[in-house]
């Protein structure tokens, strides 16, 4: 049942929560959680991370709500929580990896999918394609194509230069485009029945 | 239509720079183009079909409590702003083996410039000027009746020299560096030739 605060915009909530109403959190939660879910899984690969960055996202952005610019767009002030969580979160995962090699080793990364038993792409798939990406490279790509944002959202939430955007977008297409060709023609094909499909 | 032509279409459409009824047209090539399809089909159908994530169940309701849990934060505090370049190099872990091999390069620099009194330093010998050329260009400069801090400077080290005993302690610095060694006697025969040719050289200075 759509209720009043349904139809109140994100500044609006914003500032209710700043004024103590607590329960408007929790419509920006709502209204955020898939694409902020969406981001840390995409950046990170693997879920159970990105459940804890998801959760770490929100509440820091509870927390840091003061410093929300009213003039700015809530939803990428907190993709760009997320990012930056993700982001930080993998150079962790590097410095320990580096660290203690032999604990890296039993940590449990993301399933490699059996690439000869579907002829369809899978969702398990697509992580296995972004996590051969950079991480630079692959944040570009997941906040440009799946959550389309333009290129000077991008190069805001990533804190970069527009053509530093550009070139971490032109070089990850090209590594998909290198991994993905090598691809059978039969899969190709299937690829066709999906296309036409839509 | 040409696979060049296609090509262009498609990263347009990547893009989301492509007019619906062109991007109508990229996708009939790469129906009709087996090359084109798998170059580029698989991640055409990945930068524009993207698959959705689900949210876990109950992460919602994790994440109110968390909130409502969070010890506040003071309101200037950065929300999740990631390090600097220069910060992530410096926890690299082969960040501290580099300062440290700079930090004794430096002290062995430092060291190699230290000298005991006695011996002779080249570069001091080269560039020191002796007490009477100082005492020359000071009495220089006050004849030219300006107030000039290098005429002032160099007139003060001069009397430092000529009324303190000598002490050991270096009279002359070069490059702030003081120079350790014993201050050549004063010999004023030999101060006289300098005399002619400083005052010349200065007095075209500042014209």
């Amino acid at each position: 049942m759509p209720t009043r605060c349904d139809n109140l915009s994100d500044a609006e909530l914003v500032r209710a929560v700043l004024n103590g109403d607590g329960p408007a959190f929790g419509l920006l939660v709502d209204r955020y959680l898939p694409a902020v879910v969406a981001v840390a899984c995409r950046i990170v690969c693997n879920r159970s991370d990105a459940e804890d960055l998801a959760q770490d996202t929100f509440v820091r952005a509870y927390q840091r709500l003061g410093q929300f610019g009213q003039c700015h767009s809530f939803r990428n002030w907190l993709l760009k929580i997320a990012t930056n969580l993700s982001l930080n979160h993998l150079e962790a995962r590097r410095r320990e990896r580096n660290r203690y090699p032999r604990i890296a080793e039993t940590r449990p990364e993301t399933v490699e999918p059996d690439n000869d038993a579907v002829e369809l792409p899978s969702p398990t798939q697509w992580q296995h394609w972004l996590s051969k990406l950079d991480e630079s490279q692959r944040a570009a790509i997941v906040l440009f194509h799946f959550h389309e944002l333009s290129y000077t959202e991008v190069a805001d939430v990533l804190g970069v230069p527009l053509n530093t955007v550009r070139t971490h977008l032109h070089r990850g297409r090209r590594r998909l485009r290198e991994l993905m060709s090598a691809r059978s023609v039969r899969e190709s094909e299937s690829w066709n029945v999906v296309m036409q499909s839509c | 239509m040409e696979c060049r032509d296609a090509k262009l279409l498609i990263e347009a459409w990547w893009d989301r720079e492509l007019p619906a009824e062109d991007v109508a047209a990229a996708q009939a090539h790469l129906g009709q183009c087996l090359a084109c399809r798998t170059e580029l089909g698989p991640v055409t159908a990945l930068l524009t079909r993207p698959e959705p994530v689900p949210v876990p169940a109950g992460l919602r309701d994790r994440i109110l409590a968390s909130v409502q849990a969070a010890p506040s934060v003071p309101a200037d505090a950065d929300p999740g702003v990631r390090p600097s370049r220069w910060v992530r190099w410096a926890q690299a872990p082969w960040a501290g083996a580099l300062a440290a091999c700079l930090a004794f390069m430096v002290m062995g620099w430092v060291a190699s410039m230290v000298r005991s009194p006695g011996e002779p330093n080249a570069i001091s010998a080269a560039a020191a000027p002796s007490p009477a050329l100082l005492m020359s260009w000071a009495q220089a400069m006050a004849l030219r009746g300006q107030a000039n801090p290098v005429g002032i400077a160099a007139h003060a080290l001069a009397l430092e020299h000529f009324t303190t005993p000598p002490s050991g302690a270096p009279a002359i610095f070069v490059r702030g560096r003081p120079v350790l060694e014993e201050p050549k006697p004063l010999d004023p025969a030999s101060a006289i030739p300098e005399l002619p040719i400083i005052v010349v050289g200065l007095s075209t200075l500042g014209a």
